[in-house]
Parts: structure tokens; C-alpha cells; sequence
């Protein structure tokens, strides 16, 4: 809470935190004109909290001041701050968390960028959100705030429990092992000494004999279910590895 | 010149059924969903609706389930590390329970 509650405060409009469709075509008043001048200042001062700018570009966005200039909000982004709409979005986003877990009683450490609080945007409930938060507190290493990776790694935990393993999961293990065979075949310059240059003791050559056996066993397994299931895929590998 | 909202909204409040109105300004369904279901006829509408918000409270359930279950298990920690693949474990049981 601390260092968001020592940010200046910028005085809302009367209507600017309504949800109102505003016209596009309607004309900005002066006192919308000084607001986004006010606002873009702000962000282009690169604020240490994200937290400010995000609250600046949610005005921006839904109060349409934008449109003195620009027919759309992703012009506006792209040509008056140099990023994508979706990012300035995600950061609107991150911000609004942000708020939230602070209004849920949470203490944000002073350097909590956007990108720590971004994996929680992905969690479907502020409840949940507040939860990952307190947990990602819990895993963080002791005496340090959760870094970007662990509310990843929380958010995604949470995320897989609730609704399954999603497409973006982790690949499952048997992809896990052919990928990175499938990756060594198509390796051109391939040498057993360079391979070995690196084995400088007898713990070292026992470990990488070893796995190779196991590697060799286990491409064979595959090789003999690939027979059953594709008779002729062998004589495909033998052709092109002639080839 | 008008934009796609605002004729959106025009567009629900003219022709959606009034129990579709109440939730969008509720907040319950989104405009795009109230304007999709303008394609669909008053009763289809009702029917639809109804099986939105029940699948939407369905997930609120689930959700509230799981902030629970991740409560319960950081009081109950007493100090020790978190243990994310035995919450994970918890979260599935709660939610089959």
C-alpha cells in the first residue's frame, strides 16, 4: 500500500470515470483538452509505479479523449506512446488488479512493475486474484517480493486446477522426449569428439554412457511401436537418411 | 457520426427482451453477448439467458470454492513452505467434491 498511497493524486473529471459512450465526433471541450494534456504528461514522465500511468491511459481510453487527434484508441497508443494497443491494454489491466488487491487489504512492495502483477489479470475473479497474491507472497523467497515468474507459476497452478490443463500447458512428457530427438537428427555437423570434448572425468563419461543407453533404449521402443503402427515409416527415416 | 456502441446499445434496447436488458445493466452478460442475442427469437433468448447465467454462477461457485480451498491451506500452514503441487491436489478435491 505504501508507495501508491504517497502518489500525487490526479483529480478525476467530473464524468471522467463514468462509463458514458462519448460521441466520437463530438469536440473536445478545453477542459478535456487540458485533462489529456495533464494525462499524457504523466505517462510520458514514466512514472516508477505503473500504477498512476495505468489509472492516466484508463481515462484516456474510456472518457475517448483521444479522439481531438485520433479516430481510435489504437492509433492513439501506437503513434502518441509507441506501443501496441494490447499492451496498453494488458498494462490497464494490471493496473485495475493492482487497485484491487491494494483495496483487498494487500501491500504491494514498492517496486511491483506491471509485469509481476500481469499473471493475476489472467485469473477469472478478483477473490482468486487476491488469493494468488498472498500465495505468491508465501513462495516468494524469504525477505524478497514475488517476482514475475511466481505469480506466473501461482496464477498458472490455480488457473490448471480450475479448468484442466489448458493448450498453453506444458508439453506433456512424450512430447517432451521426441521433440528434442527429432531436434538431434536434424543436426548436419555432427561429431563425436566435439560431442565429447567437455568429459574431463570418469563421473562425467559414467553419467553420459549411461544415458545414452537409455536414450538408445528408448528410441528403439519408439522405433518398434513406429513399425507397428506405420509399417513403412522406417524405410522413409532409411531413404532420407541416405539422402 | 455514431459509433458501433452506441448503435449497439441502441440496438439491444430496442429489440432485446426486457429480462436480457436487466442483465446486461446488471452487468451480468456483456453488450456483445446481448447483441448476439438478437439473432434469436424472444423465447430462444430467455432460454439462453437463462442457461448463461446459470453456467456464470456455476463458475462463480467454482471460483469461490477454490479461493477457499487456498485460504483454508495458507492459515493451516503454520510457518512451513507452500507446497504448490499438494494445493493444486487440494484445489482438484475441492472442486470434485
Amino acid at each position: 500500500m505504501a508507495i501508491f498511497a504517497q502518489l500525487p493524486v490526479i483529480a478525476p473529471l467530473p464524468q471522467a470515470a463514468s462509463l458514458e459512450i462519448v460521441s466520437a465526433s463530438s469536440p473536445l471541450t478545453t477542459q478535456e483538452k487540458v485533462r489529456l494534456g495533464q494525462l499524457v504528461r504523466t505517462i510520458e514522465r514514466g512514472l516508477s509505479t505503473f500504477l498512476e500511468v495505468a489509472k492516466c491511459l484508463q481515462e484516456i481510453r474510456s472518457s475517448r479523449l483521444y479522439r481531438g487527434t485520433h479516430t481510435d484508441f489504437q492509433s492513439w497508443c501506437r503513434e502518441t506512446l509507441g506501443l501496441a494497443r494490447s499492451s496498453v491494454d494488458g498494462l490497464i489491466r494490471s493496473g485495475e488488479v493492482a487497485q484491487l488487491l491494494i483495496e483487498r487489504g494487500a501491500t504491494l512492495p514498492p517496486n511491483t512493475s506491471e509485469a509481476v502483477i500481469r499473471p493475476l489479470a489472467s485469473l477469472p475473479s478478483p477473490e482468486l486474484q487476491s488469493e494468488a497474491w498472498r500465495l505468491s507472497s508465501l513462495v516468494a523467497p524469504e525477505g524478497k517480493a514475488p517476482s514475475h515468474t511466481v505469480t506466473a507459476k501461482v496464477s498458472r497452478m490455480i488457473r490448471e486446477a480450475t479448468e484442466g490443463e489448458s493448450k498453453r500447458a506444458l508439453p506433456t512428457r512424450e512430447l517432451m522426449f521426441t521433440r528434442p530427438i527429432s531436434r538431434l537428427a536434424k543436426i548436419d555437423s555432427f561429431d563425436v569428439n566435439v560431442c565429447l570434448l567437455h568429459v574431463k572425468s570418469q563421473e562425467q563419461a559414467e553419467n553420459i554412457s549411461h544415458a545414452c543407453g537409455v536414450v538408445a533404449d528408448r528410441c528403439k521402443a519408439i522405433q518398434a511401436k513406429l513399425d507397428e503402427r506405420f509399417p513403412d515409416a522406417h524405410l522413409a527415416g532409411q531413404t532420407s537418411a541416405q539422402d | 457520426m455514431l459509433t458501433s456502441q452506441v448503435k449497439r446499445q441502441r440496438r439491444i434496447e430496442r429489440r432485446c427482451i426486457p429480462a436480457v436488458a436487466v442483465a446486461l445493466h446488471a452487468g451480468q452478460i456483456s453488450p456483445r453477448t446481448a447483441d448476439a442475442f438478437l439473432r434469436l427469437t424472444p423465447e430462444e433468448q430467455a432460454q439462453e439467458l437463462s442457461r448463461r447465467l446459470s453456467e456464470a454462477h456455476e463458475r462463480e461457485t467454482q471460483h469461490r470454492l477454490v479461493a477457499e480451498a487456498i485460504r483454508t491451506y495458507l492459515d493451516s500452514l503454520n510457518g512451513q513452505h507452500v507446497d504448490l503441487v499438494e494445493l493444486s491436489q487440494i484445489i482438484k478435491k475441492a472442486l470434485a467434491a
